[in-house]
């Protein structure tokens, strides 16, 4: 399998290339469009992707945490169809992945990580990737890379409705609308959506000594959500203000191996309200903008044995967080080869999370303020090399750290600047969650924030000859993290686990993505696309002498993924094959593989997607057909948890723009 | 176009991949000596495993029921019994009772849905019992047909709590003593014959474990719960209960954070042993705790010390299980009833519980 992931790299690394929006010639609403690998005086020197629209098209039924897994080089641990998701960036741990929506941070204040799941792909703009050290433009924090998010305004937009419909297997049905209207001075946008599903799904039960044909139970989930945006401009100034309602109910099935035990009903409900309004101000040689946001999010968590004879709810928990947020940007450009940034960010935040399961309540209170400075210079030195610099001040929890600097660096090969050479070094820092600072019993108040230094180097690369166009590029990454956060069992023997800045981490890998286009003489429009990451996190402290997870990969991150995609247009068909691949993962911190050890096995899945276009000048349809899982693969992304087989959906669309 | 589906077909072509199933392994394990290990794994992982350890050949075989059965064990795995040639696998978070064949680990029957049993007792060849963590009552059941056969209600609607949960049994005359550890300080008292709680013993915060002495008395550990608990935090405890009194006749107290465990007592029934860090002995007739260790744990820090004890009733000697970082396979440690040690061996994730044939 190995051989063939390689094999699969190579491929694309020489058949390869960057990939625009700007091929589509049907009037499918294309927003702004940032190509990668332009020369943006702020970006340079900065490792940053972004996603590009037409995926978001491809993806816009799914999550953020299906398109990331498909478009990225991140690792989406998934606990199954419609559970929670968590990201894993270049080999780190989820909570070092930082996630922004129009400058606000998401992240739990209490566990530190986002739910990625519960990210509808409709409510988004753009989405980009800032990895590793370059991940210090928008805040401190994120080890492995940050993941941001963005609305933005269609000032062409007078008037715009669009509906999506999709009936999928297992009694899932998903609905969107999408209403925009306008003068190009003031424009409205709403969206909403819902997405439920019975989730029942078969598969075969082998985990249990009496196998047989089973039908998932306890999985069925209904999400639904609301975006508002409002955006005015007028002459150099502009303001907007979008609110993101949001609501999902979930259950969580059993493991595999303990459906023959007493039924359990496990639970969980996530309520978000977020709203950011911003101001910004926007003259020849600088930028000004003034952002407050406000971000509330409610999640109950029950987990109980339902019955009523036999009744024990072993948790029932309600956690809730308000965080309140400003933040001031200022950007002064004297020249074109030149700029300055400063940004100060505060943030107040209040949690609570209570654990009523053992009917008296256990949980703690808290509430926090942040302070966040950043400064940064970008300067084109020479025609061909630009540099950048920043270093933050955050100040937490009466603990100020004081330098977090961030150093790249762009040389560019060509004059055309198709080929580039980056390099970024940074210290980065990640404060402890709350509930592993706080968290009856277990948490520590005592801990350090985790520490890292981290460096990367990037070729990127682009030709184009007639119809043809091939980029791509190479990173290769390595990054040291010190006191890495740890749930064990309590040192004093108690039946509990707590948290000890317990490791010393080594992560390093590269991560390549490579896209080719053609167009052929008989119109088909060809579009090929790769990614592999290769990132191996290593343990280099073992606890004592007969310790074995010195050196081996940690569990549940993979050293290998990939993502294969492939599309075709012809008039106005399509068809796109989507296969992502998840490398072997372990399960335990030696790494052991035996017949019987708990490893999960290397799989490839693959989407298959056929559709066609109907245009009516100011009406237009897209009709497509999605095979999920086409190859029926048997696999486990988490441990003993059921996966689906093969499954469909039917997605119609309906737009009138005038 | 053509091109476009040779190029499809050449990518799918990449994707294939085959198993190949596993082969049932056969064991041998006959004989009068033997000892199974009971692997907890990890809380929802499902990882548990069952090893199997000769200390004649000093030949150990990790796996086992998975092996011979070709499925996993189950959810956090928490104790074994042997009874009657008979192996009852308790598997506390899957809510199931795996029964093998202790001398072929071959596959029996289960008991299912269970909420989370903890540990079984035999009274006779037509009645055991079941405790649990959840569920408020004591599964009665069969064991030679593996059928339910009734229950022991434990709830105490009067508490705040949820109580009782029910943990190890002890059997004196036809009285079942069980600790209820869970947010709670009691010793239930159940009669056998009728399968009716007839009384409880109230002692400190949490007894987590007990055993029986030569002399009736009953030596009970409580572990004082934790700083920032709803039922509070204390220092932890030993009593010595007189069985037929049901008195508290003694008590000793640890400082505060200790957190003694798995009290085991040796096949004369003279000397307890226990963990809180390393492993302690004392005589049942002491009237002080040890001062200093019987073996010392070589962790100085983090994730300290021995997991699990486990004292083999015929020869004596003590099993120690290691759980390192409860992510790895475990180590278990045998030493000879003087302290020394004999073996060392690898076995499957938190070797947590030993089963002796």
């Amino acid at each position: 399998m190995n051989f063939k992931v390689i094999l699969c790299g190579m491929l694309f690394m020489i058949f390869t290339e960057e990939l625009s929006a700007q091929k589509l010639t049907d009037t499918i609403p294309l927003r702004e469009v940032t190509i990668y690998g332009k020369a943006k005086i702020e970006e340079a020197g900065m490792m940053v992707t972004h996603i590009d629209t037409m995926a978001m098209q491809q993806m816009k039924t799914q999550t953020i945490s299906e398109l990331l897994s498909s478009y990225s080089p991140v690792f989406i641990k998934s606990y199954g169809r419609g559970s929670a998701a968590t990201a894993s960036f270049r080999g780190t741990a989820p909570s070092h992945t930082q996630v922004y929506w129009n400058g606000i941070k998401l992240n739990s204040l209490m566990s530190g990580i986002v739910d990625f799941s519960l990210f509808p792909v409709y409510f988004i703009d753009d989405i980009s990737l800032q990895h590793g050290g370059s991940s210090l433009q928008s805040g401190s924090g994120a080890l492995g890379g940050s993941v941001l998010i963005n609305n933005k305004a269609d000032w062409n937009d007078r008037f715009s409705i669009r509906y999506v419909q999709t009936v999928e297997s297992f009694n899932t049905y998903k609905e969107y609308l999408n209403l925009g209207f306008g003068n190009g001075r003031i424009q409205f946008k709403t969206r909403v959506f819902s997405d439920r599903s019975k989730n029942d799904f078969p598969f075969f039960n082998y985990a249990v000594v009496e196998k047989y044909m089973a039908i998932q139970k306890n999985a069925e989930y209904e999400k639904a959500g609301l975006l508002q945006e409002i955006y005015y401009r007028y002459k150099n100034q502009s303001v907007s203000a979008k609110l993101w309602g949001y609501q999902s109910d979930r259950n969580f099935p059993q493991l595999m191996l303990s459906l023959d035990g007493a039924e359990i009903t496990e639970k969980q409900k996530d309520q978000n309200l977020r709203s950011v309004f911003s101001w910004k101000m926007t003259n020849t040689k600088s930028k000004f903008e003034c952002l407050t946001g406000l971000n509330m999010s409610w999640l109950y968590y029950y987990r109980a044995s339902p019955d009523p004879q036999d009744k024990f709810v072993s948790s029932d928990s309600r956690n809730k967080e308000q965080s309140f947020t400003n933040q001031l940007n200022y950007s002064w450009i004297p020249k074109e080869t030149l700029s300055f940034d400063w940004s100060l960010n505060t943030s107040y935040s209040v949690v609570s999370a209570f654990d009523k399961g053992p009917k008296v309540g256990v949980g703690y209170d808290h509430d926090q303020w942040t302070f966040s400075l950043l400064n940064s210079v970008h300067l084109q030195l020479l025609p061909q090399l630009t540099t950048s610099f920043l270093f933050r001040s955050d100040y937490y929890q009466a603990r100020m750290i004081g330098f977090i600097p961030s150093f790249g660096a762009e040389y560019w090969l060509d004059k055309k600047q198709l080929c580039s050479l980056k390099l970024n070094l940074s210290r980065n820092y990640h404060q402890p969650s709350l509930n592993d600072l706080y968290y009856i019993p277990g948490g520590n108040p005592n801990l350090k924030p985790e520490d890292g230094f981290s460096g990367d180097l990037t070729y990127t690369y682009k030709w184009t000859e007639d119809m043809t166009t091939l980029s791509g590029q190479i990173t290769g990454f390595a990054s040291l993290i010190d006191n890495w956060i740890v749930w064990h069992p309590a040192d004093n023997g108690g039946n509990y686990w707590e948290a000890s800045n317990l490791r010393k981490v080594f992560a390093r890998g590269i991560e390549t993505q490579a896209s080719a286009q053609m167009k052929l003489a008989s119109g088909v429009l060809f579009n090929l696309r790769g990614y592999y990451s290769y990132s191996a996190t290593s343990n280099m402290d073992a606890v004592s002498s007969v310790d074995e997870s010195r050196g081996k990969q940690l569990i549940y991150i993979p050293k290998h993924k990939a993502n294969l995609f492939v599309e075709s247009d012809f008039k106005a068909y399509y068809l796109k094959i989507n296969a992502p691949f998840t490398g072997k993962r372990y399960t335990s911190s030696n790494n052991v593989e035996s017949d019987y050890e708990t490893v999960l096995n290397p799989y490839w899945l693959v989407d298959l997607t056929i559709g066609k276009k109907f245009d009516w000048k100011a009406f237009f349809a897209d009709v497509s057909l999605n095979v999920e899982n086409l190859l029926n693969t048997d696999y486990m992304a988490i441990l003993n948890r059921a996966m689906p087989g093969r499954y469909y959906s039917l997605t119609v669309q309906i737009q009138f723009k005038k | 176009m053509k091109n476009f589906l040779f190029l499809i077909i050449c990518v799918l072509g990449l994707f294939s991949c085959a198993k190949s199933p596993i082969d049932t392994v056969f064991f041998d394990f006959t004989g009068n000596s033997g000892v199974y290990i009971v692997n907890e794994g990890n809380f929802m992982y499902g990882n548990s495993s069952l090893s199997f350890y000769d200390p004649i050949t000093k030949r150990v075989v990790n796996h086992v029921f998975q092996a011979r059965n070709g499925a996993p064990l189950g959810d956090v795995a928490q104790s074994m019994i042997i009874w009657n040639n008979l192996g009852f696998i308790v598997i506390n978070n899957s809510g199931k009772i795996y029964i093998i064949d202790s001398s072929t680990a071959e596959y029996k029957g289960q008991i299912t849905g269970l909420s989370s049993p903890r540990y079984i007792h035999v009274i006779n060849s037509q009645k055991a019992y079941i405790t649990d963590l959840y569920a408020r009552k004591i599964t009665i059941f069969n064991p030679t047909t593996f059928e339910k056969t009734g229950i022991i209600k434990v709830g105490n609607s009067k508490s705040e709590f949820n109580q009782h949960s029910t943990e190890q049994m002890i059997q004196y005359k036809n009285l079942v003593f069980t600790n209820c550890w869970s947010y709670d300080n009691k010793i239930l008292v159940i009669d056998s014959n009728t399968d009716q709680l007839v009384d409880s013993i109230e002692v400190l915060k949490q007894p987590n474990s007990m055993v029986i002495d030569r002399n009736n008395k009953i030596w009970v550990i409580t572990d004082g719960g934790f700083e920032g608990s709803p039922y509070g935090y204390e220092q932890a405890g030993l009593l010595k209960i007189d069985a037929e009194t049901r008195e508290i006749e003694r008590s000793f107290r640890f400082t505060l954070g200790d957190h003694p465990l798995n009290l085991c007592i040796n096949p004369s029934k003279d000397t307890i042993f226990f963990l809180n860090r390393h492993v302690w002995k004392m005589a049942v007739s002491e009237k002080r705790l040890p001062e200093k260790p019987f073996i010392a744990s070589e962790y100085t820090s983090s994730t300290g010390g021995f997991y699990s004890l486990g004292i083999d009733p015929v020869s004596s000697e003590i099993y120690l299980g290691d759980a390192i970082d409860h992510r790895q396979n475990g180590m278990v440690r045998r030493y000879a009833s003087s302290g020394k040690l004999i073996d060392e061996f690898k076995v499957g994730i938190s070797p947590g519980d030993f089963a002796f044939k």
